[in-house]
């Protein structure tokens, strides 16, 4: 069965170091980008695993992070750590990233095993494409936590100016304000994903075709090394 | 520039020994009470108890404030827009509940080690052992604290280079490396723990009684992978390995 299958040593060092990743993207100083735009890495670390490693992997490893920071490693954003931040009004996000890491993961390995990612030409532009549906996944969970947790009004209601107390909403608040940076992250994240696709074929299992010389399928040093 | 340490300190207060599922649970009821209760002086008398246990485990106050420091300011800015709409019942009750539950979950935080809490986690995991034995958890948690200065040193690394070709505004010098090197970094482990056959339980135990009954062959050793526990052919047989990974052990 595919669960035991993804017991092998592979498997867990990827999801560990995934992991890892989307911990240490909260602690490194952002990348500023042309024009002095802070660029935060945590989406885009969270969208790059799931477009790496496929759904199961992708959910361990963002599922594993989430447990790091729950049970009191500094590891969230600023700095943050422990059951604060997910009982607190931004906790639906970090539920969200479960959800589309894992969503796109599914979507990124039928990919895989079409063999679109193989081809050079669509790879990146199905890989952001596959991408940009993690965001409005991560606003479904977080964006109705926050309203709840708020009491905010989930849509505006008779906004008029920018300063209109009826425009503080949780579309307005908790998502608008997000959507350009995501974007961009989006599509940094499927561009490097398409690098690391083409530098690393066998990642999300697409690699049976061209490692065909390996008699056992079943031996996963053999898939490893391919 | 990383500590690991988070806001728990060694001491011995009545929440530092009460047991770990004891404060969970406090946890979750309260959180459920703030919730389901929309009564104001209700709502405040929680968020005193609350803050009142979050000061019994005397916490790091510098950690604290900086935990506590993010909800309030969304606890203040809900209570204004709750006042601006004129609904001051509500405002106080959202802003208790924010607060309440957020200084609980700190006091938890501040005084369960990361071990107790994992130990915990690992129990409550205890039912999905089909899908993920409780060893494989134990392995994943210390890979990934081990891989988390890893990939910031990689990260570091690669904007460092990045920044010597002047190319440190592009987010493609920095990450396409960042990232190959990160896969890199996990593929070369993968393969470390399946030479040693680490993280392997998971099938060979399932495999393994059945083995044991039929001949009487010592169970298998953990740095095997478990594809070669049945050789297939009798030359297979004798490459098994013996002393020198048995020594190791």
């Amino acid at each position: 069965m595919a669960r035991n299958r993804g017991l092998t040593g592979q498997s867990i060092a990827l999801v560990a170091v995934f992991a890892g990743l989307i911990a240490a993207s909260t602690l490194v100083p952002e990348v500023t980008l042309i024009g002095g735009v802070p660029l935060t890495l945590q989406t885009f670390a969270i969208v790059l695993t799931g477009l790496l490693l496929g759904p199961w992997r992708a959910l361990a490893a963002v599922s594993l992070y989430l447990v790091l920071g729950l049970v009191g490693a500094p590891i969230f954003a600023n700095g943050a750590a422990g059951l604060v931040v997910l009982t607190g009004p931004t906790g639906g996000y970090l539920i969200g990233f479960v959800l589309a890491a894992t969503v796109i993961g599914a979507l990124a390995q039928l990919l895989a095993r079409r063999g679109v990612l193989a081809r050079r030409g669509t790879a990146t532009a199905s890989l952001i494409g596959i991408g940009l549906l993690s965001i409005p996944l991560v606003y479904a969970v977080g964006v109705p936590w926050l309203v709840w947790r708020t009491g905010m009004p989930m849509l505006p209601t008779g906004c008029s100016s920018i300063t209109d107390i009826d425009c503080v909403s949780g579309l307005t608040v908790g998502v608008l304000p997000f959507i350009p940076g995501d974007i961009l992250k989006v599509v940094v994240a499927g561009i490097v994903a398409a690098a690391i696709h083409r530098a690393y074929p066998g990642l999300l299992g697409s690699a049976r075709r061209a490692s065909s010389r390996v008699t056992d399928p079943e031996d996963e040093a053999a898939r490893a090394t391919a | 520039m990383i500590s690991l340490l988070g806001i728990y300190r060694p001491k011995r207060t009545a929440l530092h020994l009460a047991p770990v599922w004891f404060k969970m649970l406090l946890l979750v009821g309260v959180s459920i009470t703030s919730i389901a209760v929309s009564d104001p002086v209700t709502s405040i008398g929680i968020t005193a108890a609350c803050l009142l246990l979050l000061a019994s485990t005397l916490p790091p106050l510098k950690a604290t404030l900086k935990g506590m420091g993010a909800i309030i300011l969304i606890a203040a800015l809900t209570t204004v827009f709750q006042v601006l709409r004129g609904d001051y019942v509500r405002a106080l009750d959202l802003a208790g509940d924010i607060v309440s539950v957020a200084a609980l979950a700190l006091a938890v935080s501040s005084s369960t080690s990361m071990g107790a809490m994992l130990d915990f986690v690992t129990t409550l995991a205890r039912p999905l052992r089909w899908l993920l034995p409780p060893e494989s958890i134990g392995v994943m948690v210390s890979l990934t604290l081990r891989a988390i200065p890893e990939a910031a040193q990689i990260l570091t690394e690669s904007r460092v280079a990045a920044r010597a070709r002047g190319m440190d505004r592009s987010p493609r010098a920095i990450l396409i490396p960042s990232a190959s090197r990160t896969v890199g970094f996990a593929l070369q482990l993968g393969q470390a723990l399946h030479a040693r056959g680490i993280a392997e339980h998971g099938r060979a135990a399932r495999i393994e009684p059945r083995q044991v009954t039929e001949d009487d062959a010592p169970p298998p050793v953990l740095a095997e992978p478990p594809v070669r526990e049945m050789p297939r052919t009798e030359e297979e047989a004798p490459v098994r390995p013996g002393s020198r990974r048995e020594r190791r052990r």
